[in-house]
């Protein structure tokens, strides 16, 4: 039986044209697995330094 | 690909050409994102575009820079309907990689048609709309906007999902059906609407097979002579068993029963819901027609009745009966009684004239001379007849008193005082404050500020 108020829930709403410039800008600047694996390394990297 | 370490660009090998760095992680992150990449191509391929979403979402988590996964993850969403996300996607490809893009023709050929555009884009804004709607309970208004949607923008599957859903709240499940099978005829694998319609078949009745398994018997025929003679058959029957024709009676009466209600009622009551809705509308017609000519009818009452008065008005001055006449009788009168000695009778009988309203000038001047020399020694006689009642503890008398002897002089506070201590002894504490009040706001220098503050104060 579907309940009615826990599939509402579900819905979220859409993206709309005013939204897509910060959307836009979120996207470009989210890290990736490479970005995590570049912190990584790179953090491996200063502590061999010292 | 760029190294981590020095930053160079490059394509080829798992070593950085510049500063030799071993790059061989970053290239297996990108044959992961590419493998992902591949899993929603093949999706979206046989047309399981939320499959193919899910798939490309994680390409580009792994590869962010992953330009094929990105253009094909807007065109899934193209599809969808999801046009502004389609957008973000090839806006963020172009960015990536400007040159040699496909995502550069997506966008022109989107922005091309402006009308369509602003169409679609108002179809999703239309879908928000609806979306609050149903959180707020109002579902009938969510039902029109998505109705709306979906004439506009049939490809919005979430709108499509929202709408059915929206149906099988009402049970009406045979347009959820609809709906649900449209979704998946573009999104095969659609989850929400796979579960959807699962749910609904188990609601529905399963109609039963009915399989009938009918022999048929072949007669051979046996081949003619001469001799056989062929007798037609007859059509006659011999009349079925009893019982049987009493079922076949009812199930008869069962069947006409089940048309006329399906058929026939319903046209008849239209017909007839329609007949009461206009009659419904000549009635709301004429019902405002008439409250128009009410308003208008009271409107000119209203006028009737304040020029009436105004007559009145009139009339009564020259009658004598109010207005000038009276203002002169009070004035003679007062002249009278100050000629007899009596000159609280007199002031008395002028205290409540203004003096502007008198109509002649002889009458303000009489006004004038008689005020001067009644109403002070009126103010001083009533305050004493006050007093008189006042210690006899009749203080109701007193309260009269004082009010009188306050009306021929205003200056007179002690009048007001004891008129406030007559109220006090009677248990009146309201009359008492507010006469206590006018002797600290108009008399604000007089004796007896101290205990009225100290009395209001207190209650």
């Amino acid at each position: 039986m579907i309940d009615f108020d826990e599939e509402i829930k579900k819905f979220k709403p859409n993206l709309e044209v005013d939204e897509a410039e910060e959307a836009i800008y979120k996207s470009e600047n989210a890290p990736d697995v490479a970005d995590l694996i570049n912190k990584l390394v790179n953090g491996m990297a200063n502590d061999d330094l010292f | 690909m760029r190294c981590f370490k020095c930053d160079t660009a490059f394509d080829v090998g798992v070593k950085c050409p510049s500063c030799g760095s071993d790059m061989s992680i970053l290239k297996w992150v990108k044959t992961i994102s590419d493998k992902y990449y591949n899993s929603g191509l093949d999706k979206a391929k046989v047309r399981d575009l939320t499959g193919a979403v899910e798939s490309l979402k994680l390409s580009i988590a792994v590869d962010k820079n992953n330009v094929q996964a990105r253009n094909l993850l807007g065109l899934v969403y193209c599809e969808m309907g999801d046009i502004v996300e389609a957008l973000t996607q090839w806006v963020v490809s172009k960015n990536i990689q400007p040159t040699a893009n496909i995502a550069e023709a997506y966008i022109k050929q989107v922005q091309s048609n402006q009308n369509k555009f602003e169409v679609v884009t108002s179809t999703i804004k239309k879908y928000n709309l609806s979306l609050r709607y149903v959180m707020e309970g109002n579902y009938d208004m969510a039902e029109i906007q998505l109705k709306k949607v979906h004439s506009q923008n049939p490809k919005l599957i979430k709108a499509q999902q929202l709408l059915a859903l929206l149906y099988i709240r009402g049970s009406n499940y045979s347009k959820a059906k609809k709906l649900l099978n449209a979704i998946l005829v573009v999104d095969h694998n659609n989850t929400l609407a796979l579960r959807y319609l699962k749910e609904i078949n188990g609601e529905l009745p399963t109609k039963k097979k009915e399989t009938t398994h009918k022999k048929r018997v072949v007669v051979e025929s046996k081949p003619l002579n001469g001799n056989e003679a062929i007798i037609p058959r007859s059509s006659y029957k011999e009349p079925s068993n009893g019982a049987i024709t009493v079922i076949n009676i009812l199930v008869g009466i069962a069947i006409g029963a089940a048309l006329i209600w399906f058929l026939i009622l319903p046209s008849r009551n239209q017909g007839i819901m329609e007949e009461k809705n206009r009659e419904i509308r000549e009635l709301s017609e004429q019902l405002s027609s008439g409250n128009v000519e009410l308003n208008s009818l009271e409107a000119q009452l209203k006028v009737v009745t304040s020029e009436r008065d105004s007559l009145q008005q009139r009339l009564d001055q020259i009658g004598g009966t109010d207005g000038n006449n009276k203002l002169l009788t009070a004035v003679i009168d007062s002249a009278n009684y100050y000629i007899a000695n009596m000159k609280t009778e007199a002031a008395e009988a002028i205290v409540d004239i203004d003096v502007s309203s008198l109509p002649t000038e002889g009458a303000k001047a009489l006004y004038n001379t008689l005020s001067e020399e009644t109403m002070i020694n009126a103010a001083t006689d009533l305050y004493n007849q006050g007093m008189t009642a006042y210690y006899r503890n009749d203080f109701e008398k007193a309260i009269d008193f004082y009010t009188r002897s306050f009306k021929c002089d205003k200056t007179k506070v002690d009048a007001i005082y004891y008129m406030a201590k007559s109220y006090v002894s009677l248990a009146d504490v309201d009359n008492a404050k507010q006469y206590y009040n006018q002797i600290i706001n108009d008399f604000s220098t007089s004796r007896y500020v101290t205990e009225a503050q100290d009395y209001v104060n207190s209650h």
